[in-house]
């Protein structure tokens, strides 16, 4: 019988091989100092970085907060939170009270109680033990059109984690996270997270308007009310109950709609607003409202319920001295039960 | 299977292992069966077609050659076309056919309500027969010794790289290094590996990043401006080229790891400067098949100028026709056919003879135009390629005729930079720069540019990857 091939050809079988091993070593090794660079990455796939994003920032300054001495408070919510707070107006009312905080603002857009909930587990998961959680509720909060499945591709949300960024995980989920870099569809909606996630309360520029369009929330008669999301918010509160993380809501103010501006079910505030008072009741848990007639001006909004920079300004320092309060005893809850 | 896959990523290693460590004898056999695993992880059902295919043409080629007689031989010859065409119509074109037929009945006052067939198309079934077929005829026209062994054969139309997608082959370039004992050499080693990382870079890199701008394009046709449709054409005629030149690749990179040479199937057909040389250097293998067994036999151009364009007009009919069952196919190919006798007119009115070979041409300032104007036909011909039916192609080519004016830059932008790789392959391959740099290379350097070539096929192809479009000719 004639000799196997590899004893005639050992020197281009050890070439082929070490060929393909040289090329797979350099590629992962290019896609492991990639993943490592950007900030903040998550090892997720390209649909789920938006949300995973803002729980990955969060995990990660709570690695090194314990090192400053500094507590997190943890906002989270919708775009209404995401664009509506400045982590720096708030920090700076911490400072000037004295008080060892620092604010986290994971609000994500698109995002209602149902998607923050499995981001919020992700993260509790990656051990992360913030000093207070504070939920911003909009009006889209409990109204069922989140797009949360689309999202994560899962009705079952209990199966969304952070991964942790070991070797094995580099190797095995790196390109999918570095995916939303090489296709348009989703590379600008990393740019818009990324954009988002690093400045202080974005205003909507021209460029961001032109990407994503305007937001068409359901108008009042298509507005109902969705236990589904409600119960969803509960579980947020009682993750956050049962590992000691002193939790509050509250109610972000609305801007009454204009004849020539887009739609938002307003005349559905108050039913809203009784379901989440309910549920604070419920909970015993701190419920702030800001949406009272004249505290906030018709201009420090940028639509009918995002915040301009100027408003969230106000409303971070608001919600900061609020914080501050209820720590030292002084404030629980607004005690209205329904809006005027 | 499909190369741009786990499974196959799995699979590949596994046969070049078994491969070099297998005597000459064993290897065959080995690759065969690696073939016949490659082609049942689509559908094992569809084995039995192949296999219908290759005893019937064995025993054929084999019994044309023992045959006395010119009339057994054409017998046994007309055995082999009518099963290969018996299967092809049955499992490609049967429903065309019965839903063409209806189309006329109905034209003409009937209406009747055909049963059609609810088969899947087997992948690859128009190279294989292909191949088959143009092995039998070959062996009837006396160019051909048939094989020996059946095995041998039998891995000649399998042989999974070539499989389900091409290169077309024939016999006398395959067969010979099947029955030999075969060669590695370390240049066919690195020609191989960078064939296979062009292959996927074209695929996932270019041609699935422009798909999802094509096929937004024919989805929404009214929200489209003139140039918007226009700029979409022109990233499909890229896309259909990266796909199937970027299958074309990786089936010769992986071959040639086998020791094995398939010929060469694009030869940067985007820089040709008209439409004969467009045919020459696109889909070589299939153009030169139909050259052979259909222009040729026709009469080729030895029948005066009329038939010339006859015979050119059937041919590429034929070549609409074998890229699928659908008269917008078909159309395609009429497209082509007029624009060959155009390009063959205007030679003659001109003076010049159309050459043999064009090769890589020297560059005149009116080369650009040229390049663009049969980039121009190409791209524009493919409406009636992509396009369910002619409805909307027609919808497709109104919509541009409007001049709407404006584009929707947005994300299209975005695909510049993936254009520019494509283009920067193309003219490395088309310049011979690419095949110069890699050879001066060393072991270290190759793997630097081969493995940050690599990573980004990773990233891009780790959440969008889609099947390679010939398969489904």
């Amino acid at each position: 019988m004639k000799e196997p091939f590899i004893i005639e050809h050992g020197s281009e079988f050890r070439s082929l091989t070490l060929s393909a091993l040289g090329i797979g070593v350099v590629a992962y090794a290019l896609i492991a100092v990639l993943v490592f660079s950007v900030p903040h990455l998550p090892l997720a796939n390209k649909r789920t970085f938006y949300g995973l994003l803002r729980a990955q920032m969060a995990v990660d300054l709570g690695e090194t907060l314990p090192g400053t001495g500094k507590g997190m408070v943890l906002f989270l919510g919708s775009s209404v939170v995401e664009r509506g707070l400045s982590e720096t107006i708030a920090d700076s009312v911490f400072h000037s009270e004295q008080l060892p905080l620092e604010t986290m603002n994971a609000g994500t857009g698109g995002f209602s109680a149902e998607a923050n909930l499995p981001m919020f587990r992700a993260m509790l998961e990656d051990g992360l033990q913030p000093k207070y959680v504070v939920y911003g509720v909009s009006i889209q909060e409990l109204n069922g059109a989140s797009t949360v499945h689309a999202f994560f591709e899962t009705k079952d949300t209990s199966s969304v984690k952070l991964k942790p960024k070991t070797l094995w995980n580099i190797l095995r989920y790196g390109p999918t996270a570095l995916a939303p870099l090489m296709s348009g569809d989703h590379f600008h909606q990393y740019i818009f997270a990324a954009n988002n996630a690093f400045r202080d309360v974005p205003n909507l520029n021209l460029v961001n308007r032109i990407m994503f369009g305007e937001n068409m929330p359901p108008r009042d008669s298509a507005y109902v009310f969705n236990p589904t999301y409600w119960n969803d918010l509960r579980e947020i509160l009682t993750l956050c109950k049962a590992r000691g993380i002193h939790v509050a809501l509250y109610n972000a103010p609305l801007r009454k709609r204009a004849p020539d501006e887009v739609d938002i079910p307003y005349e559905h505030r108050g039913e809203s607003y009784q379901h989440i008072f309910a549920l604070a009741k419920k909970e015993q848990i701190p419920l702030w409202n800001f949406d009272q007639a004249g505290r906030f001006a018709y201009s420090e909004f940028q639509d009918n319920y995002h915040l301009a920079p100027l408003g969230a300004h106000r409303i971070s320092a608001m919600l900061a001295d609020s914080i501050a309060r209820w720590r030292n005893g002084s404030l629980s809850q607004d005690g209205i039960e329904t809006l005027e | 299977m499909v190369f741009n896959s786990l499974s196959f990523a799995i699979f590949l290693p596994i046969v070049l292992i078994g491969y070099y460590l297998l005597p000459f004898k064993g290897q065959n056999r080995f690759l065969l069966l690696a073939s016949l695993v490659f082609y049942a992880w689509w559908d094992w059902r569809f084995l039995f077609l192949l296999g219908l295919t290759i005893v019937v043409d064995y025993y054929a080629s084999h019994a044309i050659f023992r045959a006395e007689t010119r009339k057994q031989k054409l017998m046994w010859l007309r055995v082999s076309l009518a099963s290969n065409i018996l299967v092809l119509s049955v499992f490609k074109y049967c429903n065309f056919f019965i839903s063409s037929f209806q189309g006329v009945l109905t034209a003409i006052g009937f209406h009747v309500h055909p049963v059609t067939l609810q088969l899947a198309l087997p992948i690859g079934i128009s190279f294989y027969t292909f191949m088959s077929m143009s092995y039998v005829i070959d062996v009837y026209w006396g160019k051909f010794t048939p094989a020996e062994g059946f095995f041998d054969f039998a891995l000649f139309v399998s042989y999974f790289p070539h499989l389900v997608a091409g290169p077309i082959l024939r016999a006398n370039q395959l067969l010979p290094q099947i029955m030999q004992p075969r060669r590695v050499t370390k240049e066919q080693i690195r020609d191989g590996l960078t064939l296979m990382l062009v292959g996927y870079a074209r695929k996932v890199l270019i041609a699935d990043m422009l798909a999802q701008y094509v096929d937004e394009a024919f989805r929404n046709i009214p929200g489209m401006t003139s140039m918007d449709l226009v700029v979409r054409l022109w990233l499909c005629a890229i896309q259909i080229y990266g796909d199937f030149a970027g299958y074309s690749d990786i089936a010769r990179g992986v071959s040639k790891l086998f020791g094995i040479e398939l010929h060469l199937n694009f030869a940067t057909p985007l820089f040709s400067q008209n439409i004969t040389e467009f045919w020459r250097r696109w889909h070589i293998t299939l153009s030169s098949w139909l050259r052979d067994y259909v222009y040729i036999p026709l009469g080729g151009s030895r029948e005066g100028e009329v038939k010339t364009y006859r015979n050119n007009m059937l041919t590429m009919l034929v070549s609409g026709l074998w890229h699928g069952a659908n008269w917008t196919y078909i159309a395609f190919g009429a497209v082509h056919g007029i624009a060959l006798m155009l390009h063959k007119a205007w030679m003659k009115i001109t003076g010049n003879p159309v050459p043999k070979e064009f090769g890589t041409r020297p560059w005149t300032w009116s080369a650009p135009l040229r390049m663009f104007l049969t980039f121009n036909v190409f791209a524009f011909s493919l409406v009636l390629f992509r396009s369910p039916n002619f409805a909307t192609a027609w919808q497709y080519l109104s919509r541009i005729a409007t001049l709407t004016p404006g584009i929707h830059l947005g994300t299209t932008l975005f695909v510049v930079p993936f254009v520019l790789i494509g283009f920067s392959l193309d003219l490395a391959q088309y310049t011979g720069v690419g095949q110069r740099m890699i050879a001066g290379m060393g072991p270290v350097r190759r793997s630097i540019a081969f493995g940050a070539l690599f990573a980004l096929v990773l990233i891009a192809g780790s959440d969008n990857s889609l099947p390679f479009v010939y398969f489904q000719f």
